[in-house]
């Protein structure tokens, strides 16, 4: 049985004794948390930066629930209690020895028990000495004062630079990206079959994702860039400048016809009027096509021998302007840059051949006026891969016109893309995508007025002619260990110019992406040989 | 037993002890601790290994306590050629009756008071014929046994100063002492009554205040002692700090000692804790009792390693350092 003296006494000692622990986990905890919060503002006012409060208030929160679990963790037994009671009141460890035998019924146990009792009724548990953490509770009182003054001080100059900065990278990348999608929308909604079949709309979506709200300005910078770069390359493929000096060539030569047909096709090739010109085409062969020779009455065959003669002139026209230009040497290059009809082997200069040699065959054969059947069957076939040639030159045509209203849909994508680098650079206040471009675009409706304004504070970048603090896009710059295309040094000498405009290409893409150019500069540089290289492949 | 019978025998335990210490204390001066370590480890049946210079009257403390207990006693002068038969005894030839027979003439270990003077002069034989008779009690003699009245107590003495020819005990042999006591100088006021009390023509006269039957009842009483695990505890861990592969034995230990204390060291440590806290007047034991009596139980145990050894570390330096480790 538990003796009621001893274990009240133990009680009182105990609950003492964790009362002390508590002021003495207080005080540490007080301490350290000091310690940390001066710690945590100084060295966000070493940084120059204002200190959050935030902060400090978890801090001071894991502190406290530290020191609770701390103190839970260290709670002091019963025999933790007795061991320093017995210490402490120069109880001779009667209490320690106490609690042990409290339950053994021997004589000489209940003895000490006893006499321990006696001698508890002389101690007090409040002679217990508790020793107030003072110097710790002053000690961290002070360090946390110091650190909530500190907390006090606002930004310096320069952080506060930095972070409107940031602020301003941030709302300006969100809304590039939300300027690019609607722009990326309209853009492929103005899309035509041609053009979408030559540019993948959902991977142009997929470009304008991959844009990121983002608060580093060059972060912003190098994903512009590399959204320029994938346009860039997209133009590239859209090139298909053999094939189109095939039809400039042609248009020439079909310039020089003494009939209107043949002339009107000639300037709309030259004006790189491709659906206008295939159109033409098509519907002129429909109406030099002899359907069934032998019911045409003789007015009507004269007028489709008209109708085949003129689509001859034509085709002979194209024929010997594609043979002018070597183009049959053309399959021996194998350069497949620019090469259109992929799958049947035959580029724009062989197929005008082709047709030349069917239409000259069907023309033959209808001149021997013989519709009887095994005989009309040669100048059926020659109908036949005629209808088989003008298809692919068509369909050739119609992409190479898909191509050129890409391309330039591309380039103006890329100017709107020089805008956004512009507004992300802090170097415009406006980002303006599509202004007087897009459907619908520019402004309200006549007669519709309006007083609102939608950019009420348009601070300019903080960086804005801070040329000291100009820095390149780090890993996209040209590398100086660049290996050149082996025609670039020592070409033949028919490419020589093409390895020019390769080279001038080059340098200028270099130049834009240097570090001591200002973007200005840049951009000017870039839009004056955008305009040599258009120039170039025009004439 | 009941409770007032186990306090009459606790405070007759105290009385007795006082008894016994007031009557030495008549002859020997100053020597308090001494002559209670002497007391405590004849309570426990031990035996008591004294260590100090000539003239500190270790021999007179032994011959007083005899008187006082009123205990047969005998004194052994410890010298080379000194021989085992010497000390237990030896078979002689005598005749009875016209017969002649082997007869055990007993040596004078059979007593219950044993001085041995200089037991460091003896050879190991002889050291080795003593030391077994008192981890025994008895002696055997041509194959024949002879008990030794009991209560039996040794109090050795050796000089520590005077190493030639000395015949240093082994450490088996140490471990059989209860207490190794290191008799000191006594201080100025010590000195002068020692001239006081044995200058004069009288000296003072020591009467028997209990026998063997007072001193075989004072060990059954303190056995009565209980004490709790916590304490008993610290008793072990004060030992195994002793111990130098103990990982939790003291820098020191680690360093200067080769082996620690045995379990008969504890043994030896809970006996006379248990004397100390009868003599209190407490019925348990407390670290007080077990850290009081660490040192004389263990000085004598502690081997010493060659850095120990050679840099003079004293045995009492590492016990204290082996206490504080406990807490």
């Amino acid at each position: 049985m538990k003796n009621e003296g001893i274990q009240k006494f133990l009680t009182e000692v105990t609950r003492r004794l964790n009362r002390g622990l508590a002021w003495k986990i207080a005080g540490w905890s007080v301490l350290i948390t000091g310690i940390i919060l001066l710690s945590h503002a100084i060295i966000y006012r070493l940084n120059g930066m204002e200190v959050p409060w935030g902060g400090a208030l978890v801090i001071s929160f894991y502190a406290l629930v530290i020191g609770a679990g701390v103190w839970l963790i260290r709670l002091r037994t019963s025999g933790e209690s007795a061991l320093i009671a017995d210490q402490h009141l120069d109880l001779k460890d009667s209490l320690t020895t106490a609690i042990e035998f409290e339950e053994r019924e021997n004589e000489v146990y209940q003895l000490q028990l006893k006499q321990t009792e006696k001698l508890l009724r002389e101690k007090k548990a409040r002679d217990l000495p508790i020793a107030l953490p003072r110097c710790s509770l002053a000690a961290g009182g002070i360090l946390a004062a110091l650190a909530i003054g500190l907390g006090f001080l606002p930004n310096s100059d320069a952080v506060q630079k930095r972070l409107d900065q940031e602020l301003l990278t941030e709302s300006r990348t969100e809304e590039i990206k939300s300027g690019l999608q609607e722009y990326m929308e309209e853009f492929i909604r103005n899309m035509d079959a041609d053009e979408k079949e030559v540019l993948n709309p959902e991977e142009l979506k997929k470009w304008v994702k991959d844009l990121k709200r983002t608060k580093d300005q060059k972060e912003a910078m190098r994903q512009l860039a590399r959204f320029e770069q994938k346009v860039t390359e997209a133009m590239a493929n859209m090139e298909a400048r053999k094939d189109e000096e095939a039809m400039k060539a042609a248009a020439a030569e079909l310039a020089k016809s003494d009939q209107a047909a043949a002339r009107q096709l000639g300037k709309k090739l030259d004006l790189k009027e491709f659906k206008m010109a295939e159109e033409d085409l098509k519907k002129l062969a429909e109406a030099a096509e002899l359907k069934d020779p032998k019911k045409m009455d003789p007015k009507e065959l004269e007028k489709k021998m008209e109708e085949l003669k003129k689509l001859r002139e034509m085709t002979k026209r194209m024929a010997n302007a594609a043979r002018k230009r070597g183009a049959g040497q053309q399959k021996k290059l194998g350069n497949a840059n620019g090469q259109m009809a992929p799958g049947n082997g035959k580029d724009m200069g062989q197929l005008m051949d082709a047709m030349d040699a069917d239409a000259k065959g069907l023309q033959g054969e209808i001149a021997k006026g013989n519709w009887k059947k095994g005989d009309w069957d040669k100048g059926l076939k020659f109908q036949k891969n005629f209808n088989k040639n003008l298809k692919q030159f068509n369909k050739n045509l119609r992409r190479m016109n898909g191509k050129n209203l890409a391309k330039r849909r591309l380039a103006q994508l890329r100017g709107e893309l020089n805008k956004a680098q512009r507004f992300a650079n802090g170097q415009a206040q406006a980002l303006g995508l599509g202004q007087g471009r897009m459907a619908g675009g520019g402004g309200l409706k006549p007669g519709v007025g309006t007083d609102e304004s939608k950019r009420k504070e348009r601070d300019a970048s903080p960086e804005v002619g801070n040329v000291a603090s100009l820095e390149g896009q780090k890993g996209l710059g040209p590398s100086i260990t660049a290996v050149e295309d082996a025609d670039s040094g020592t070409g033949i000498s028919n490419r020589s110019g093409e390895t020019k405009t390769r080279e001038f290409r080059r340098q200028m893409e270099s130049f834009v992406r240097r570090d001591d150019v200002p973007e200005d500069v840049k951009m000017g540089v870039k839009e004056y040989f955008e305009r040599v290289h258009e120039v170039s492949e025009g004439k | 037993m009941t409770t007032e019978s186990i306090e009459a025998r606790a405070s007759e335990f105290s009385a007795t002890f006082q008894k016994i210490t007031d009557e030495v204390g008549k002859f020997i001066v100053g020597q308090n601790d001494i002559i209670e370590n002497v007391l405590i480890a004849v309570c426990c049946g031990g035996h008591v290994l004294l260590e100090g210079v000539p003239g500190l009257g270790k021999t007179a403390l032994v011959n007083t306590m005899a008187q006082a207990l009123d205990l047969k006693f005998s004194r052994i002068q410890f010298t080379p050629d000194l021989l085992p038969s010497d000390v237990v005894g030896t078979q002689v030839l005598q005749e009875s009756n016209g017969h002649r027979g082997l007869k055990f003439q007993p040596g004078p270990v059979f007593c219950n008071i044993l001085l041995a003077d200089e037991i460091n002069r003896a050879t190991p034989k002889t050291q080795a014929a003593l030391l077994e008779t008192m981890q025994e009690k008895h002696v055997t003699v041509a194959n024949e046994t002879h008990p030794i009245g009991l209560p039996f107590f040794v109090l050795a003495t050796q000089n520590p100063i005077e190493n030639d020819g000395t015949y240093p005990l082994p450490e088996a042999q140490l471990d059989r002492f209860f207490f190794k006591l290191t008799v000191e100088l006594p201080n100025h006021e010590d000195f002068a009554e020692i001239l006081n009390r044995t200058g004069g023509n009288s000296l003072p006269k020591i009467s028997a205040v209990a026998d063997g039957d007072d001193i075989i009842k004072l060990g059954e009483t303190l056995r009565e002692i209980p004490i709790a695990s916590e304490i008993q505890d610290h008793l072990v861990r004060v030992v195994r700090n002793t111990h130098p592969q103990n990982e939790k034995a003291p820098p020191k230990v680690k360093t200067y000692v080769r082996h620690g204390a045995s379990p008969r060291a504890a043994q030896a440590m809970l006996s006379a804790a248990r004397v100390r806290a009868l003599l209190d007047g407490r019925f348990h034991v407390a670290r007080e009792d077990v850290d009081a009596v660490a040192v004389p139980a263990m000085r004598h145990r502690l081997i010493l390693s060659f850095e120990g050894e050679a840099e003079g570390i004293s045995p009492d330096d590492l016990i204290k350092s082996a206490i504080k480790a406990a807490y």
